[in-house]
């Protein structure tokens, strides 16, 4: 008896109320029931009907208290976990990699990384060097500033994302998407880009020497001013990006697509290999490269 | 022991010497966590503490704080940079909000169970910016002193016998060159601090790695002291 009156102090408000109209239902489905059988005649049927609807009141009302207290539950895991996303982004947006990492870690581990759940996120100057973020969603992330050294970004969406200032030295970036995305400024040497998409990025002032650009597409990208220099640019797709003031010296060209492209103040060297494989030199007509067919 | 050392460019380190790595060096028994950031004030440090501290779980957190708020206070023309990047009301942290965020940040560590030390932080730029500095420091002391927390006073320790020079206040210009600066990865900062007769630092503010290492040394005796 002690542990029952234990049990039912352990309960709360509203589930006691619940359990005190179940108790109340069952005892009258009970006792009219047992009245029922025990009389005989027009009450003894009324009495009868009146225990087994009762009963009946009583089984829907378990029932539907059920699924109130399940979907009650999943609300308040799902709160949880909003919750737990929220403080995860927060954290991965700290300027102390000790905690952006981990934090990121954690997103991926929840699929958060993945199913938009960062998109348009606030990560300025977060510390993620060498962060896991392959394949996430991080379309229109602002990472302005972001230390993403030695990052890996395999596959992940950065469209439209903001990585002004970023640091992305030696990062690995195959088949990114920074469509439209904006590096100004950023630094990313010896990144890896391979086949990487910066279809109209802004990629002005950007330092990407010695970065595999091998494959990538820049069609209508800015790169004004940009450092190249050593930068691998075999098959990359150039068409009408301008490349106003672009240092290129050292670049490997062989088989780009330079279509419509600006190259005005362009610097290049006896190292920059052309489209054709040839070297550059300064007799040398670039026009030919430019042209549509 | 796990120490988080908690402040603005000075322990964040990457422009000029880091003290937290030479700190790691000399305290090998203990695993040294680097919260700097460039800029920030103690209000910084105030709103972000619990995301940048709590979850690396430590034992104890050196804290290093104000030379960026006695500097928004007294020169006006660098108030856009505080209001606009540190996200500081008027840009500027006045003595009087100083003392009481630095309070309210002391005493939430003390909440948190976090053995704290303060560290009151070093300048030598000129005499005016030492002056102001030597004010927020003495209500950082204060603050401290008044929880019972051990005060290592850095700025009467580095400074150089003479003293601080006289010198045109910080402007925005000042704060433009840190930036261009870390773009492009510049370390020169022997021939700086030469050209423009600086001691520990080389341009009044920021520490060289020599003088990184003699903050590492005072900071490590005084955490050995307090531990």
């Amino acid at each position: 008896m002690k542990r029952l009156r234990r049990w039912w102090k352990g309960q709360s408000g509203s589930a006691r109320l619940r359990l005190g109209l179940l108790f109340i239902l069952v005892t009258l489905a009970a006792g009219f029931s047992a009245a029922g059988l025990l009389n005989s005649g027009d009450w003894g049927g009324f009495f009868l009907n009146l225990g087994t609807e009762l009963a009946g009141a009583a089984l829907t009302f378990v029932l539907l208290d059920q699924l109130l207290a399940n979907r009650e539950r999943r609300e308040a895991i799902e709160e949880q976990a909003a919750q737990m996303k929220t403080m995860l982004i927060d954290r991965m947006a700290s300027a102390v990699r000790e905690v952006a990492v981990p934090a990121a870690d954690e997103l991926r581990r929840q699929n958060w990384l993945l199913d938009g759940s960062m998109v348009q996120v606030d990560l300025r100057r977060a510390n993620l060097e060498r962060v896991n973020l392959a394949n996430a969603d991080l379309r229109e992330v602002n990472l302005y500033r972001a230390r993403l050294n030695q990052a890996d970004l395999w596959r992940a969406n950065l469209a439209d994302a903001d990585l002004g200032g970023a640091w992305l030295n030696s990062a690995r970036l195959w088949d990114v998407n920074l469509e439209g995305a904006n590096l100004w400024q950023a630094r990313a040497q010896n990144a890896d880009f391979r086949r990487a998409n910066l279809g109209n990025a802004e990629v002005n002032e950007t330092k990407l020497d010695g970065a595999d650009l091998r494959e990538v597409s820049f069609k209508g990208a800015n790169l004004r001013d940009a450092r190249l220099i050593g930068a691998n640019l075999h098959e990359a797709d150039l068409t009408e990006a301008d490349l106003t003031g672009a240092n290129l010296s050292g670049c490997n060209l062989r088989e780009a697509i330079l279509r419509r492209a600006v190259l005005d103040q362009a610097i290049f060297d006896a190292d920059t290999v052309l489209p054709d494989g040839k070297r550059w030199s300064p007799a040398l007509d670039l026009s030919g490269y430019l042209d549509d067919e | 022991m796990r120490i988080v050392c908690l402040g603005d460019s000075l322990t964040w380190g990457l422009y000029g010497g880091s003290y937290v790595d030479a700190l790691a060096r000399l305290l090998p028994e203990h695993t040294l966590l680097n919260a700097g950031v460039g800029g920030n004030t103690v209000v910084n440090l105030l709103r972000r503490w619990e995301r940048d501290v709590l979850p690396l779980q430590p034992d104890g957190v050196f804290v290093m704080v104000g030379g960026n708020d006695a500097i928004s206070y007294h020169n006006p023309k660098v108030r856009p940079y505080y209001a606009k990047v540190q996200k500081i009301d008027g840009g500027y942290i006045d003595p009087e909000t100083f003392e009481s965020a630095y309070r309210e940040l002391l005493t939430e560590l003390q909440i948190a169970h976090l053995v704290t030390w303060v560290g009151l932080e070093p300048v030598e730029y000129s005499t005016d910016v030492v002056a102001a500095l030597r004010a927020y420091n003495q209500r950082a002391a204060a603050a401290a002193r008044a929880l019972n927390i051990p005060v290592l006073d850095l700025l009467e320790l580095l400074m150089p016998p003479q003293g601080a020079a006289e010198r045109e206040p910080i402007t925005m210009d000042f704060i433009l060159t840190i930036g261009q600066r870390e773009k492009i990865g510049w370390n020169d900062y022997e021939s700086v601090r030469q050209r423009d007769g600086f001691t520990y630092t080389f341009d009044g503010v920021h520490v060289t790695p020599a003088g990184a290492q003699r903050m590492a040394g005072l900071i490590a005796a005084f955490i050995r002291h307090h531990s």
